[in-house]
């Protein structure tokens, strides 16, 4: 098997929920008091190969954004760690990297300069990235007056271009029409057929299974399977068809 | 592709500081830098009517208000100088570290939107928003220039030293900012008195009094505040007088040791904050 990309051992990630309505809060519950703890994540540990396309699954709450949060270092782990062989470009949220006061053109670069991309580099595909999310005549007006379409497709039009060797993806698919829908799948296949690494969080379990070659399914925060798309599918079925074991 | 490194290029682990997180990591994003710094500067006079006429007029004002009330009615001293100039050119640097610290720590809470969702080193923030200010500080400073050789008054000698008493007024603003950031990020409670403590700080410096009038024996503790010294310098090399250099050495190496504490403070637990926005 080809070089590790990711390594990730024994990640645990543990909340403070919230105290229960009626005990004492601020500085009268002070050192006593402490609330219950969550744990999004429970001894996860597994490796991505280069050039493997990964595709997260599991069900609401059951760790797919705090794992990736903590490969992108947005959160921390409460315990583990976590080895990354190569420059990573993470794509959490859609747009989370505007600013709505400059222009489309500008966000490009801001955008671009936080996703870890050189600016000759942007200089270069700027023109690419405005025709690509189809912007045309508004790449000059601040992007707090775009429409939440156009603001949509050039946050993707950006993610898409990005040159990092790996990519960590969550729900992207999840928008535009069917049309641009398209054309960012077809961008995201090109990618994983490059021989980049990528990390897809998602529902769409079709799409997933067409992009990938193997699924890491999470349960609770432990990872329940990981192995090629079709056995961990069928798998992740039978979950969310069994009754819950488990509060929530 | 390149080969894959032997090391890690990114190593997460629970506790300590981030792997990159201090200046040798901000220089390495230094093109960050650049588009924080672009941003900062495009949008900072956005939907204003007077723009980057503010710069110069914020000052300005607060001279009238302290030339009414410390002047003409409590008949403040000024060491020889027009009162007004006096005053005028102590709001200057004090006005600059005072909205400087403001902004700044509060920089993280206007950036949660990024921060939750992208890593870079957060030093970034603070330092773009200094380096923004710190231009319009230079701008207050040439339009004190032009009223001053209005009112006949010729700077010192120890003009050279300008611009290294602004870079002083701007490591101090910077490292206590990034670290009020921090704390405020955790704990609104600091937002609400930080203002409170930068008020005592103003009336702890000579801004609007002259330092001769400190008492002789409380001189060295009065200088341990080091605006104190640094609004000195400034207003002295800038009005042509004397320029005193063991309060200003003394604030300086005081200057360095906070810096240097409060910027590793901010770098420990600047991930500890962001996880609390």
């Amino acid at each position: 098997m080809a070089d590790i990309m990711i390594d990730v051992r024994e990640v645990s990630r543990d909340f403070r929920l919230a105290l229960p309505p009626g005990t004492e809060k601020g500085i009268r519950q002070w050192p006593r008091a402490r609330s219950d703890i969550f744990r999004a994540l429970d001894r996860v540990s597994f490796s991505v190969h280069r050039g493997e396309v990964v595709g997260l699954i599991g069900r609401n709450g059951a760790g797919k954004s705090t794992l990736l949060k903590i490969l992108s270092r947005v959160l921390r782990p409460t315990r583990g760690e976590i080895d990354i062989y190569g420059r990573l470009g993470s794509l959490l949220e859609v747009g989370s990297g505007f600013h709505p006061d400059l222009s489309g053109r500008e966000n490009i670069y801001l955008n671009g300069a936080l996703l870890g991309m050189r600016r000759s580099v942007v200089d270069g595909l700027k023109d690419e990235i405005l025709a690509f999310a189809g912007i045309g005549t508004f790449a000059d007006e601040p992007i707090k007056h775009y429409s939440s379409g156009m603001y949509l497709r050039l946050a993707f039009a950006i993610a898409v271009h990005l040159d990092a060797e790996i990519l960590l993806l969550d729900e992207v698919m999840a928008v535009g029409d069917e049309e641009f829908r398209r054309k960012c799948l077809t961008r995201i296949e090109e990618a994983c057929r490059s021989g980049r690494t990528v990390l897809i969080a998602g529902h769409d379990l079709a799409t997933l299974s067409t992009l990938c070659q193997r699924f890491l399914l999470l349960d609770y925060g432990r990872v329940a399977a990981d192995e090629t798309p079709e056995n961990v599918t069928a798998h992740y079925l039978r979950l969310i068809n069994a009754p819950s074991d488990r509060a929530v | 592709m390149s080969p894959t490194p032997t090391v890690p290029l990114i190593r997460i682990r629970a506790c300590g500081p981030a792997q990159d997180a201090g200046l040798r990591a901000v220089w390495a994003s230094r093109e960050l830098l650049l588009s924080f710094c672009e941003r900062e500067f495009a949008v900072r006079h956005r939907q204003t009517l007077l723009g980057p006429f503010w710069t110069i007029l914020q000052p300005l004002l607060h001279t009238a208000v302290f030339v009414v009330f410390m002047h003409n009615f409590a008949r403040v001293p000024s060491d020889g100088a027009p009162y007004s100039l006096f005053a005028y050119a102590g709001l200057i640097p004090w006005l600059f570290v005072s909205n400087s610290v403001q902004s700044l720590s509060y920089g993280l809470m206007m950036n949660a939107h990024l921060v939750t969702r992208v890593y870079f080193p957060r030093l970034i923030i603070p330092l773009s928003m200094i380096l923004v200010r710190l231009f319009d500080f230079g701008a207050a400073t040439l339009a004190f220039f032009v009223v001053a050789a209005a009112l006949g008054v010729s700077p010192s000698v120890y003009l050279f030293l300008l611009p290294l008493f602004m870079l002083h007024a701007a490591v101090l603003a910077l490292a206590v900012g990034a670290w009020c950031s921090c704390l405020i990020s955790r704990y609104r409670d600091f937002g609400t008195l930080l203002p409170v403590v930068l008020q005592l700080a103003m009336f702890g410096s000579p801004v609007i009094y002259p330092s001769s009038l400190v008492p002789a024996h409380l001189r060295s503790l009065y200088f341990l505040n080091p605006m104190a010294a640094i609004v000195e310098a400034f207003r002295d090399s800038i009005l042509g007088r004397p320029f005193a250099v063991e309060p200003w050495l003394v604030s300086f190496a005081i200057t360095i040791v906070l810096a240097y504490a409060l910027i590793r403070s901010f770098v420990g637990q600047e991930q500890h904050a962001v996880e609390s926005l």
